[in-house]
């Protein structure tokens, strides 16, 4: 017999599929934006913005080799002086939420506290996308819609 | 006494046929498990380990956390 | 950013943090701490790589 002693919170936070009624509403981890803009600690600020912006982005964030999150760039960043390197321009350690925190959560806290993004990541910090509060507010009222309007609202 | 195994051995042992068994409570194991995962509660395993699980496969045990 | 952050109260527990640990704004309406704050969303919520700063 062996024991998975990191338990199931572990098995969650690296972002791994689970069954049972929490796996059928949606999560920080399904709405998160996986194709974010991504850059490296020595870029040049103004190609990482130039290279974001052509992909529709104001925002970008950046990673080491092994796509753990060292930093995030939002608009306000990405607006200073283009040849500043991302490590001096960036927003360094953002804090980071787990891929099945609850979606109405989530919107609820970037709606509160005027949060336009926010980077999802693993549990190694690793990331899994950014999730834009305009999705997850979209999200968190189709749930509602859905759950509201089906079985009386039975969960 | 159970041998404790990480994240990726359990994916590794699954893959191989081991069955997965979370002893939670009812009601947090129908919110959330992994995936094909039984549920025996603590209090149930040793009565109920016999009857529910194949001992030709090797079995892990899970609950939430390390807490 | 100033190095002089003045303290403020986690809107949930009333511990003094530096900012808010969601938003990370220093002029935040309901900062949250750490701790409530992974109590709120039913995580551990580690900050990213140690060498991330």
């Amino acid at each position: 017999m062996f024991d998975y002693e990191d338990g199931k919170l572990d098995w969650l936070a690296a972002g791994l599929p689970s069954e049972g009624t929490n796996a059928q509403r949606p999560r920080a981890g399904d709405v998160a934006r996986t194709d974010v803009p991504t850059c490296r600690l020595d870029e040049r600020l103004g190609d990482v913005r130039d290279r974001a912006r052509k992909a529709g982005w104001d925002a970008c964030v950046v990673l080491n080799e092994e796509r753990v999150v060292f930093g995030l760039l939002r608009s306000k960043e990405l607006g200073a002086s283009p040849d500043l390197r991302i490590e001096e321009a960036m927003r360094p350690g953002p804090s980071t939420f787990r891929p099945f925190v609850s979606i109405e959560e989530m919107a609820a806290f970037m709606k509160e506290h005027d949060l336009d993004s926010s980077p999802i990541t693993t549990s190694d910090g690793r990331l899994v996308g950014l999730l834009q509060r305009q999705d997850a507010a979209k999200a968190a009222l189709e749930l509602h819609e859905r759950e509201h309007h089906s079985n009386g609202g039975q969960r | 006494m159970p041998q404790p195994i990480d994240r990726e051995e359990v994916r590794r042992l699954v893959d191989r046929g081991a069955q997965l068994v979370e002893v939670l409570p009812a009601n947090e194991y129908e919110e959330d498990h992994l995936p094909g995962a039984i549920n025996l509660p603590l209090r149930r395993l040793e009565k109920e380990a016999r009857s529910a699980l194949d001992r030709g496969r090797a079995v892990v045990v899970y609950c939430a956390d390390s807490a | 950013m100033t190095e002089h952050d003045v303290a403020v109260a986690c809107a949930t527990c009333e511990s003094s943090i530096e900012r808010c640990e969601f938003c990370e704004e220093p002029g935040c309406r309901v900062p949250i701490c750490h701790h409530c704050l992974g109590e709120a969303l039913g995580q551990a919520m580690a900050h990213p790589h140690p060498h991330g700063g």
